[in-house]
């Protein structure tokens, strides 16, 4: 028996396969547009990677904006169920987290048996999203991760006051075209200190506990996380793989389901 | 004597030229990355073959969120007051109005003398503004003129859930690689910019009559949405983006034109602690009839010669210190069957409170 978890996000898809002694396999691939699709393929994908096959008894729990269309999952768990227990079976010492997705982020305290006590989430605006950083690099032509290393470089930061991500490219841009130009690490300064401070005002809400774990694509970015503990005033446990937190507590939520007892 | 009043707005700069209460001219043009340039640039379009010249103009006011880098203008006054003011010249009896511009929404109540009441605005969101609609004019490789057409003859909206510009550009596009029709999609988007702008109005109280001013108010396809969530007709003005540089010239008529003018407003009465407490008779509109002194069921007003042999109404000089006390106001008052406001077939009384 295996657990699968699949995590169906805005952006990517995530799969992670979780057997006796902890991972097994996990993939990130892009979500297209059709949700189910997007599950079937990374489905495959993580098989192959395990090298399991469909036969293979297999307890699957989906995840993520696009769960409901996983047709062929056991069991579909809201992502602030999955985020927590994904958190807990990566550090049980974690009281909250802070997930940084594409198109959401969510702040979510739980408590030690890694159960949901309370979230705040914001997906109802691009501002302070990772398709906020995306846009903004592909305005300053660089990668991501590009942009994450010259941040370290930057003494100050450049002000950007707008909320919204579209008001906030015109800001940049004039930082751009100033004479004598913005230098380009105080902008990605700026630029972090904006998604950062949407976060901190969520973290407001629930109120802030120590560990604080990250999670999401955004946490990716060393330049973000860097930012986000300034703001934090101490240090936030970092998972190797940021994306999968969600899907590998759907995989943990899976591996219960079935019976099979995860650490 | 000449009166402008210039608007430079995020997207579009407009001017308008006066005389004698009328306008001479008016034009629209693109803001460019320096507000002095462009507020030189509207002016002397909006002069050109008017055979007049930047000397001939007596005051200037500018207005709109550049209006403090207008180096001819003679005062800057907000663009909320002057929309007001200058839809009130249209319709005077518009008391909500929602102003779509470039990069922000308004929703703003106003009174019968063209005067702000209250006022709600959203800057902070490119949700339901010009800016968000050219973003998806883009993705759908159509022209800003052309969306609001198309979305009419849509039959069924696709229902978009988010506001945010961004979100719904990437939603736009999900919907299109589906083969959608264009016009569907876009019939969503106007439906979801509408039902948001009506949110908005409906903090500032919706009062009939009801106008929409700005740039958005060229598109048909938006006009009709609003209509439809709002529940009232819209008294569309010829040229609904100019509305904010007439409001803008009609002050500057006001105060460049000295009081007795043809545009004068007086006002009578005082603020204290407790509010403001002001009549204001615009004596442009009063035609002497005499109606508002009989009208008035605490005797508030009467009528005197205003100078060149004509009668004009006026609130009498021993009640002008202790005016709350002998008048209720225009809110309770309006309750009455007759009161000055009704009676008065110019629409030129209006009261603050």
């Amino acid at each position: 028996m295996k657990a699968l978890g699949i995590d169906v996000g805005s952006l990517t898809t995530k799969a992670v396969v979780l057997g006796g002694d902890g991972i097994v396999a996990s993939t990130v691939s892009m979500s297209s547009d059709e949700a189910e699709d997007s599950a079937r393929s990374a489905l495959e994908q993580v098989l192959n990677r395990a090298g399991i096959g469909m036969a293979d008894d297999l307890c699957i729990v989906a995840t993520g904006v696009g769960r409901k269309a996983v047709s062929f999952s056991q069991q579909q768990k809201a992502t602030t169920t999955c985020l927590a227990r994904g958190t807990h079976f990566l550090f049980p010492t974690a009281r909250m987290v802070i997930d940084m997705g594409a198109e959401t982020s969510t702040v979510l305290k739980m408590n030690q048996r890694g159960r949901v006590e309370d979230w705040a989430g914001q997906d109802k605006c691009a501002a302070g999203s990772g398709i906020f950083l995306q846009q903004m690099a592909r305005l300053m032509q660089m990668s991501l991760e590009e942009m994450s290393e010259l941040s370290l470089q930057a003494t100050s930061r450049a002000s950007i006051t707008s909320t919204c991500a579209v008001f906030a490219e015109s800001e940049v841009i004039s930082h751009v075209h100033r004479e004598p130009p913005t230098p380009r690490e105080e902008i990605i300064a700026g630029i972090y200190y904006s998604v950062v401070s949407r976060i901190m005002a969520l973290c407001k809400r629930v109120g802030v506990e120590k560990d604080v774990a990250v999670a999401g694509g955004v946490s990716l970015s060393n330049g973000v996380v860097r930012t986000l503990e300034t703001e934090l005033g101490f240090g936030a446990l970092v998972p190797e793989q940021p994306q999968i937190v969600s899907a590998l507590g759907a995989a943990v939520l899976a591996g219960e389901m079935a019976g099979q007892v995860v650490k | 004597m000449i009166f402008a009043g210039i608007d430079i707005g995020s997207r579009a700069a407009k001017a308008v030229v006066m005389e004698n209460g009328t306008v001479v001219s008016s034009v629209i043009c693109d803001t460019g990355p320096e507000s002095v340039k462009t507020s030189y640039m509207a002016i002397e379009q909006a002069l050109e073959g008017t055979g007049l010249s930047l000397e001939d103009i007596a005051y200037t006011v500018a207005t709109g969120y550049g209006r403090v880098l207008v180096p001819f203008a003679n005062e800057n006054i907000s663009e909320i007051s002057c929309h007001a003011r200058g839809i009130n010249w249209y319709f005077p009896s518009v008391r909500t109005i929602l102003d779509m511009g470039g990069q922000d929404c308004k929703g703003i109540s106003c009174d019968g003398g063209g005067r702000v009441v209250n006022f709600v605005m959203n800057d902070k969101c490119a949700g339901g503004t010009g800016r968000f609609l050219e973003m998806i004019a883009e993705v759908l490789g159509l022209s800003l003129e052309e969306i609001g057409e198309l979305s009419l003859s849509s039959e069924k909206a696709v229902p978009f859930n988010t506001i945010c510009a961004v979100f719904a550009r990437s939603e736009a596009i999900t919907y299109l690689k589906k083969g959608m029709a264009k016009r569907d999609i876009l019939a969503g988007l106007h439906e979801a910019i509408a039902t948001r702008s009506v949110q908005l109005l409906k903090r500032v109280s919706i009062r009939e009559e009801f106008s929409i001013t700005g740039g958005i108010a060229k598109n048909r396809g938006m006009v009709a949405k609003l209509r439809e969530k709002v529940g009232l007709e819209p008294l569309l003005c010829e040229d609904p983006q100019i509305v904010g540089a007439l409001g803008a010239a009609l002050f500057a008529a006001e105060r460049g034109g000295g009081a007795g003018g043809k545009e004068a407003k007086v006002q009578y009465g005082y603020s204290d602690g407790t509010g403001e407490y002001f009549v204001t008779i615009d004596n442009g509109r009063c035609d002497g009839c005499g109606e508002c002194v009989a009208a008035c069921p605490h005797g508030v007003l009467e009528m005197a010669e205003d100078g060149s042999g004509g009668l004009k109404a006026r609130v009498k000089d021993e009640v002008r210190k202790r005016l709350a006390l002998v008048c209720p106001g225009f809110e309770s008052c309006g309750r009455n069957e007759v009161n000055c406001h009704s009676a008065c077939h110019q629409d030129a009384i209006g009261h603050t409170w």
